[in-house]
């Protein structure tokens, strides 16, 4: 070995703690006392939803058979057979004006409001528990199709977009009034 | 004891199978006779209109009409433990109001229309 110095430039020289800091969120750290939800997280369109996980009972395939009901707007595609119960199978596209999908995706069976239905997603991203003050209002600028039916927004850094929460109350009675 | 089961008149429509309390159906004729009449298309706003080949004569608060079907209706019985009634958000947009209730038999969804609340006019 020599004595000499290897080139520093000082431009791109960090610290441990500034490099740490970069990784943003994973280096967050967690109050385990805090109060946490379960989070249903998934995909609609492009874009990042979240559900209670009270309100999820269940999780099943896309592929799971549909019947058809004649005269049914787009947003209810039909019924599944749920271990002898017939359940309503609806999309939440067209109620918060989102493109539709025509992807199979996922089924969850949500119940709320006293009614229950399979509600058809693109992707599921992850069942967890977060922190309920990691949730915050939404904004104003919110989308005006959305706002009816968005609680709260997640975000857990700048560089990831936010995850809106629904309101699954609100978008079944929707339904129910014929909306969507 | 009550009954376990309830008498239908079943016939298909386009990709659907559809059941009538039997009580309600006085008869079946392969012409139509009465004036007021309407097929099960057009009823449940189907887009498959075909030309009805049988008449289900029913009775309402006018009198006679029927109801025009395309192929064949049999006499059967549903089992009461397979008929359930519309989830509360397909009830909400459910294209006429006499459809009360579905039932799967199998792999194949039955519309039960209750006959009580059928008519050209409704």
């Amino acid at each position: 070995m020599t004595d000499s110095q290897p080139p520093l430039n000082e431009s791109s020289n960090m610290t441990f703690e500034q490099a740490l800091a970069t990784h943003g969120d994973d280096s967050a750290i967690v109050d385990v006392d805090e109060p946490c939800q379960q989070m249903v997280l998934f995909h609609l369109s492009g874009q990042s939803f979240a559900l209670p996980g009270q309100a999820v009972s269940e999780i099943l395939k896309g592929d799971t058979p549909v019947y058809f009901v004649p005269g049914l707007p787009a947003s209810t595609q039909g019924v599944i057979h749920l271990r002898g119960k017939i359940e309503s199978l609806i999309t939440l596209q067209p109620l918060l004006g989102l493109p539709e999908s025509d992807t199979e995706g996922m089924i969850l069976i949500v119940r709320a409001a006293g009614i229950s239905s399979a509600v058809r997603i693109d992707q599921l991203d992850d069942v967890c528990e977060l922190p309920i003050s990691a949730f915050k209002p939404a904004p104003a600028t919110l989308a005006s199709s959305l706002r009816p039916y968005v609680s709260a927004l997640w975000q857990p850094s700048e560089q990831r977009t936010a995850t809106a929460l629904l309101d699954v109350d609100a978008l079944f009675k929707a339904y129910q009034q014929g909306l969507g | 004891m009550a009954p376990s089961q309830v008498s239908c008149v079943l016939f298909n429509t386009g990709a659907y199978q559809v059941a009538i309390e039997a009580h309600y159906v006085q008869r079946i004729d392969s012409a139509p006779t009465a004036p007021r009449r309407v097929a099960i298309d057009t009823l449940l706003r189907l887009n498959t209109l075909t030309t009805p080949t049988r008449w289900l004569t029913l009775h309402d608060t006018q009198g006679v009409w029927q109801l025009g079907i395309t192929g064949e209706s049999v006499l059967g019985a549903l089992p009461v433990t397979i008929l359930q009634r519309l989830p509360p958000l397909i009830d909400a947009h459910r294209p006429h109001p006499a459809l009360c209730g579905l039932a799967l038999e199998g792999n194949r969804l039955i519309l039960l229309l209750n006959g009580a609340l059928l008519g050209p006019d409704k």
